[in-house]
C-alpha cells in the first residue's frame, strides 16, 4: 500500500520497487542536499541508507536542511537523520556515521551499490572522485549556491569523471555566507539527484549530461561534457587518494568555519582545561567553547575569518 | 567577434578575442573557478573561437 502510487508509475512497477528495495544508497553530507536527497529515497523505499556528515546542526542550518527541526541545534547531522527517517519509514535499514572523510577513511565508509555527493567543498568531491573511480562506484555529483545548482551523475569508465569537467581549483569557490543560498533551490537539486538515482538503480541508466538549474530564473540547461584524454582520474594518476592533497585546513561552505583535523582527543580531559577559561558545553558527541567545536576524533571545527587565523585559535586552545 | 554570456552576472558581451584563455584573462576571471559551454557543449580553455560563437561562462558551484 505504502508504494501503490510509486508502483504505477510506468518507469518503476513492480519490478523496479522490487530493485529499490534491494538497493544500497550511500549519502555523503547531511546538509540542504543530502538531508532531502535522504527523505526522498527513504519515502521511495530504498532497501539501505549510509549516512555520513561530519558536522552538527546549526541555527541557520533549519532555513534550508529539512530534515531537522529546532530541538536537533548542536547534535550530529548524521544521528539526528536517521532518527527522523526512522519514524517516516522504519522497514528502512539506515547506519549513520558522525564522521569527517579524507583519504585514511574512505573505504571504510563509501561503499556501493551508488554514492550521493551531497558535501559542501571541492576538496572533498575530488576525493571522492578519485575513490569512486578506482573502484569502480557510481556517484552524482550535486551542488548549490544562490539559485543555482549544478548535477553530474558519474559512471565510471562510461562518463566522464568530474575532473574531465573541472579543473582542479586553485582559488575558494564563492559560498552561501558570501553568496546566499535561497532554500528552494536545494530540493530541486535533491529531486533530481534523487531521480537520477532511482534511474540507474532500476535502469542502469542516467542522464548524459551536465545539468545547471536556476530556480529563480526557471531553467534547467543541459551541457554535454566529453571525457578528457589527459585527464588524470581516468588515467589512473590519483592524488587525493593517496593524501597528496590533504589539507590541513578546510572552509566548510555557508559558514565562516573551518575545520582542522588533529590528534584524537579526550573530551572530558580537554573539558577541564578549558572551563578555567570561559564557559564550556560538553555532550555525549561533542565539547562546544567560545568558537570551536571539538570532536573526539580529534576534528576541530572554528569560526575564523580565514585559516591563519582557525590555526592560530587551534594552537591556542588545543596545543598541537 | 564572438558573443560571450556572463552567466552569474548576468550580463551579455562582446569581445574582439577568439582564445578562451585571453578571454578570461581579460575578464579576470581564474579559469579553475568557472566552465566554458558553446552551443550548450562544454569546451576547455585551448578552444579558437569563430567570429559568431556565443558562449556561456558559468562558476563552478561548490556548495551543498
Amino acid at each position: 500500500m505504502r508504494y501503490s502510487r510509486q508502483i504505477v508509475f510506468e518507469k518503476i512497477g513492480n519490478d523496479g520497487q522490487e530493485k529499490i528495495k534491494n538497493a544500497t544508497v550511500t549519502i555523503l553530507g547531511l546538509g540542504a542536499i543530502g538531508s532531502k536527497s535522504a527523505e526522498l529515497l527513504t519515502r521511495a523505499g530504498i532497501g539501505s541508507l549510509t549516512l555520513i556528515d561530519r558536522d552538527i546542526v546549526e541555527e541557520s542550518n533549519l532555513q534550508r536542511q529539512s530534515l531537522f527541526t529546532e530541538e536537533d541545534i548542536n547534535q550530529p547531522k548524521a544521528i539526528v537523520a536517521k532518527n527522523h527517517l526512522e519514524k517516516i519509514n522504519s522497514n528502512i535499514k539506515i547506519k549513520a556515521f558522525f564522521k569527517d572523510i579524507n583519504h585514511k577513511n574512505i573505504e571504510e565508509y563509501i561503499k556501493p551499490m551508488i554514492v550521493l555527493d551531497c558535501t559542501d567543498n571541492m576538496q572533498t568531491r575530488f576525493l571522492l572522485n578519485e575513490f569512486c573511480f578506482k573502484k569502480n562506484i557510481p556517484w552524482i555529483y550535486a551542488a548549490i549556491i544562490e539559485s543555482t545548482g549544478m548535477l553530474f551523475s558519474i559512471i565510471p569508465g562510461k562518463t566522464p569523471c568530474l575532473t574531465c569537467i573541472f579543473n582542479e581549483i586553485n582559488q575558494p569557490l564563492d559560498s552561501c555566507d558570501v553568496s546566499g543560498i535561497i532554500n528552494t533551490i536545494a530540493p530541486l537539486a535533491s529531486s533530481i539527484q534523487t531521480t537520477e538515482a532511482l534511474k540507474y538503480i532500476i535502469h542502469k541508466t542516467t542522464t548524459k549530461e551536465l545539468l545547471y538549474f536556476d530556480v529563480w530564473k526557471n531553467k534547467i540547461e543541459k551541457i554535454k561534457v566529453h571525457k578528457q584524454d589527459s585527464c588524470p582520474t581516468c588515467n589512473s594518476n590519483f592524488s587525493y587518494i593517496n593524501g597528496n592533497k590533504a589539507n590541513e585546513a578546510v572552509k566548510l561552505c555557508g559558514t565562516n568555519s573551518y575545520q582542522i583535523q588533529g590528534p584524537k582527543l579526550k573530551l572530558k580531559e580537554v573539558a577541564g582545561k578549558l572551563e578555567k577559561i570561559d564557559k564550556v558545553i560538553l555532550n555525549d558527541y561533542c565539547l562546544l567553547f567560545k568558537e570551536l567545536t571539538i570532536f573526539n576524533d580529534g576534528r576541530v571545527l572554528i569560526k575564523a575569518q580565514n585559516e591563519k587565523q582557525a590555526k592560530s585559535v587551534y594552537t591556542k586552545y588545543i596545543g598541537y | 567577434m564572438p558573443t560571450i554570456s556572463l552567466e552569474r552576472e548576468e550580463r551579455i558581451i562582446k569581445m574582439k578575442e577568439v582564445e578562451i584563455k585571453e578571454i578570461l584573462k581579460k575578464l579576470k576571471i581564474n579559469p579553475t573557478t568557472v566552465i566554458i559551454a558553446r552551443n550548450n557543449e562544454l569546451i576547455t580553455e585551448d578552444v579558437k573561437l569563430n567570429k559568431d560563437d556565443v558562449i556561456k561562462i558559468i562558476p563552478v558551484i561548490s556548495g551543498g
